[in-house]
């Protein structure tokens, strides 16, 4: 590579992704660039550790079949991971078209559907990068543990079951908001319980389970009562991996070091005084820099969920917040809500 | 080695000398490599750079080696060095690749960013000097699956 394309890439990798579109139409060799996997990478790596930088930009676009409904399951470097059904049945639980769609460039990439889907089979998916094979794998997990972990690779494009090992821990149905694994360190996580609870990762380079145990005063036994859903989980909120229970109050748990796997640190609790604890189930979903974190909330089973910003201070603010809803009519719409300021 | 300064003789392409503190000319990682490998002998030739562009070259690495400037004393300098006009930022990056040295590197590629950003493709193309191959028929079809990113 010579020293000047070396330069224009430094030079194009700062851009925004919106910029760069508007350049692509600048000369052949620009759009090659832009389109290299190596430049993507680099850009991507540029971007990444940059929260305010510009990561989504929305086009409405047609699909040929109208979708009569709709979900996105999680976002990796921004992909969108999304399930779209099709026809009306309410023996179907899972969606008719699984894709990952890059709404910066429009592309969409329609996933392999399962082998075989028994009806009423419900399914947690999550999204991640593996930078040993360079590949995106999609791991699904089946919320009853009757059927064994599945992983899409992307460059093979089929689903392939991950060998039974000893190691394997069941996975607990923590709630029907849980729409994604949470991917962190080139591991998914969720809560698991066998023998005892605790957060279960999955490394999807080497394919091993592995156990993080839960702070001490959650791991007493009768944590997952039975016939009730327990409100726990783990989010991955600015780089690093969160516990959330709710009790009486909300608490949110941090470890103090993801390597040492011991020590987990209270963060912050929101006391059950709030009516937001006591009526509705809630999950953490982003972290912005200024001690501000976005939680969704959701009652039962609607499908309507809200969000709100809870300040460390212990102040709530209700309103539209950076949110994507997917609204599934004639074609598909994504919706961007800016922070109202 | 000896613990005084050292000094270092740099030559550019239009064959003027620059005389330098050796520890401030080792901001340039191919220079220090030099250095590190034992390969100066009395002269070190810089093929690539200009003496009007090292003599800017040379004015960064001092200010940014002075003992006890603050962050903000660079940043302002750091801002009113790059205010210069395009070909001079142009040849400087150049140097500042030839010479490795990553910190400005990256200080000059951000400026360029951030004059093109807001650009449109025609603005591009002359400030780059680049020559258009799309057929307007291509351009156009570019143009239109990328719609928003000219609103």
């Amino acid at each position: 590579m010579g020293s000047q394309e070396e330069i224009i890439i430094n030079i194009l990798s700062r851009l925004s992704v919106k910029s760069l579109l508007r350049f692509e139409c600048i000369s052949k060799s620009w759009n090659t660039l832009i389109f290299e996997p190596y430049f993507i990478k680099k850009h991507l790596n540029t971007h990444a550790k940059n929260q305010n930088s510009q990561k989504l930009l929305i086009t409405p676009s047609a699909t040929r079949s109208k979708p009569i409904d709709g979900r996105v399951y999680c976002c990796c470097d921004g992909l969108f991971f999304i399930g779209f059904w099709i026809y009306w049945n309410n023996e179907e639980v899972e969606p008719s078209i699984l894709l990952l769609w890059n709404p910066s460039t429009g592309e969409s990439i329609i996933l392999p559907s399962h082998v075989e889907i028994p009806p009423r089979e419900e399914y947690v998916y999550g999204l991640g990068y593996d930078a040993t094979s360079d590949d995106y794998k999609i791991l699904r997990i089946d919320t009853h543990d009757e059927i064994p972990d599945e992983i899409l690779e992307l460059k093979s494009g089929s689903w392939r079951q991950i060998e039974e090992t000893s190691d394997r821990m069941s996975f607990t149905k923590i709630s029907d908001r849980e729409l994604c694994l949470a991917f962190l360190h080139g591991a998914f996580h969720w809560i698991g319980h066998c023998p005892r609870d605790s957060v279960v990762s999955f490394n999807i380079s080497n394919e091993m389970y592995g156990e993080i145990p839960l702070p001490g005063i959650l791991s007493s036994p009768r944590l997952v009562e039975v016939g009730r859903l327990v409100e726990m989980g783990v989010s991955v909120l600015g780089g690093e991996l969160f516990l959330y229970h709710k009790h009486e109050n909300f608490d949110i748990w941090v470890p103090k070091d993801y390597v040492v796997k011991e020590s987990w640190m209270k963060w912050f609790t929101i006391p059950i005084s709030y009516e937001i604890v006591r009526d509705y189930v809630i999950i953490p979903i982003y972290r912005f820099s200024d001690d501000k974190v976005l939680l969704s909330y959701s009652v039962g089973k609607e499908w309507y969920i809200g969000h709100i910003m809870y300040h460390l201070n212990q102040t709530i603010e209700y309103g539209l917040f950076i949110v994507i809803i997917i609204y599934m009519q004639v074609a598909f719409k994504m919706v961007l809500f800016i922070p109202k300021v | 080695m000896s613990s005084s300064t050292k000094f270092l003789t740099l030559k550019t392409c239009d064959d003027k000398k620059f005389v330098l503190d050796e520890a401030i000319a080792v901001r340039s990682q191919t220079i220090k490599n030099m250095v590190e490998d034992d390969c100066v002998s009395n002269v070190i030739p810089l093929p690539n750079v200009d003496s009007k562009t090292m003599t800017k070259v040379i004015e960064y690495w001092k200010k940014h080696s002075e003992e006890g400037i603050s962050k903000d004393m660079l940043m302002d300098f750091d801002k009113a060095f790059v205010k210069v006009h395009h070909s001079i930022l142009h040849a400087l990056i150049l140097a500042a690749n030839f010479l490795n040295d990553k910190e400005m590197l990256d200080m000059m590629c951000q400026e360029v960013v951030d004059r093109i950003k807001g650009k449109t493709p025609e603005e591009i193309r002359k400030e780059f000097d680049i020559k258009n191959d799309f057929t307007p028929e291509e351009e156009e079809e570019i143009r239109k699956e990328n719609a928003w990113a000219f609103e």
